[in-house]
């Protein structure tokens, strides 16, 4: 299955500025999204911004990458710029309206 | 016994119609699929196939005219519910897997086809009990698709409510929208569990489960648990979203 393009774009960035090669920068970025319960086939840029806030450094700084915050407030910005595809229908959004409006949390 | 499982199926019949009324005027506003399926499948099952399941029963026990006709319809409306059910998790949950279409064709196919089989049976053989034994064969094809319908929901709406657990820590979901993946997970976990016993009943004594007691009761408490998750998952009251929003009722969840 495709990746979406969040993941894509964060991935190559790792790749470009660590010394992770390409496996390396895709499976960390992987752990990241199964910690915070998301697939990298439909993680949004919007949600992908609150891991590599709050997961990613952790999960660089394990890696022995040294300067995980700079890469990670980086990859934030750079994600904010990234087209919204927040109009897309997800399983969160459906249920939210089935049951009455509830949409999903947001962050920022 | 029977009146847990009558009470079971009153219930549910009213709170499904109440259900499948609220979704049917959100479909009606948006527009979407889901909202669409899920209020077909409400109305078509508990509403009108299972009532119309017995219906044909105390026909066939008063003697009167008329069962084959009911038994299809019931079989049919409960047969396009599921296959409405496939098509739900397909859209909602699989919405780019290749194989998610052709799981939903390939399991309508098989219901609808020997569910009609099985009909056919029943009117050749002149009663439901002796029609279905008759027809064993397709009604255990019938049934497993209904559990593969069944299951696929079930895992899917059970394996989004475990990712959004770990999103709810991060604030990525509402509490409401995590609950809500359980509730439905057990809504049709229950209806699960419903088929697989039908299966066993069917297998081992050939006989049609809505025969059996021991069916029926487990009929009457599914529909009870049903029906308390899909008011809870689709008419939710304002205390109990109050109490999802709630930091303790969030770490429960």
């Amino acid at each position: 299955m495709s990746e979406s393009r969040a993941f894509d774009h964060v991935c190559e960035t790792l790749e470009g500025r660590t010394p992770l090669n390409r496996l390396e920068a895709r499976g960390t970025v992987r752990l990241a999204l199964k910690e915070a319960g998301l697939e990298p086939s439909s993680v949004s840029a919007r949600q992908l911004s609150v891991v590599v806030e709050r997961i990613m450094p952790g999960e660089l700084l394990a890696r022995g990458i040294g300067d995980a915050d700079a890469i990670c407030r980086d990859l934030v910005h750079s994600l904010a710029a990234l087209p919204s595809a927040d109009g897309a229908e997800t399983p969160e959004s459906i249920f939210g309206r089935l049951g009455g409006g509830a949409k999903p949390a947001s962050r920022s | 016994m029977q009146s847990i499982s009558f009470l079971g199926v009153g219930v549910q019949a009213v709170v499904s119609l109440l259900v499948g009324i609220r979704l049917a005027s959100l479909a009606r506003r948006t527009g979407r699929f889901p909202e669409l399926a899920l209020s077909l499948a409400t109305l078509l099952m508990p509403v009108v196939g299972y009532p119309s399941a017995l219906v044909a029963i105390g026909l066939e026990r008063a003697q009167l005219p008329g069962v084959t006709p009911v038994f299809f319809v019931a079989v049919s409306a409960m047969m396009i519910g599921v296959s409405l059910y496939y098509a739900f998790t397909w859209r909602v949950f699989r919405p780019n897997a290749a194989w998610a279409p052709l799981l939903w064709a390939l399991g309508s196919w098989i219901m609808l086809g020997s569910a009609g089989a099985a009909t056919g049976h029943v009117e050749l053989q002149g009663t439901i009990d002796a029609g279905v034994q008759s027809a064993l064969g397709w009604a255990v094809f019938t049934v497993a698709a209904v559990i593969v319908a069944y299951a696929w929901n079930t895992f899917e709406s059970f394996r989004y409510y475990l990712n959004a657990r770990r999103q709810l820590r991060l604030g990525l979901v509402e509490p409401a929208v995590c609950n809500r993946f359980l509730l439905w997970s057990l809504s049709t976990g229950g209806w699960l569990v419903l088929a697989l016993v039908a299966t066993v009943g069917l297998v081992a004594s050939g006989q049609n489960p809505l025969r059996s007691p021991g069916f029926s009761l487990a009929v009457g408490v599914v529909g009870l648990v049903n029906s308390a998750c899909n008011t809870l998952c689709f008419m939710p009251p304002r205390w109990y979203l109050d109490w999802l929003g709630r930091p303790r009722a969030a770490r429960a969840l």
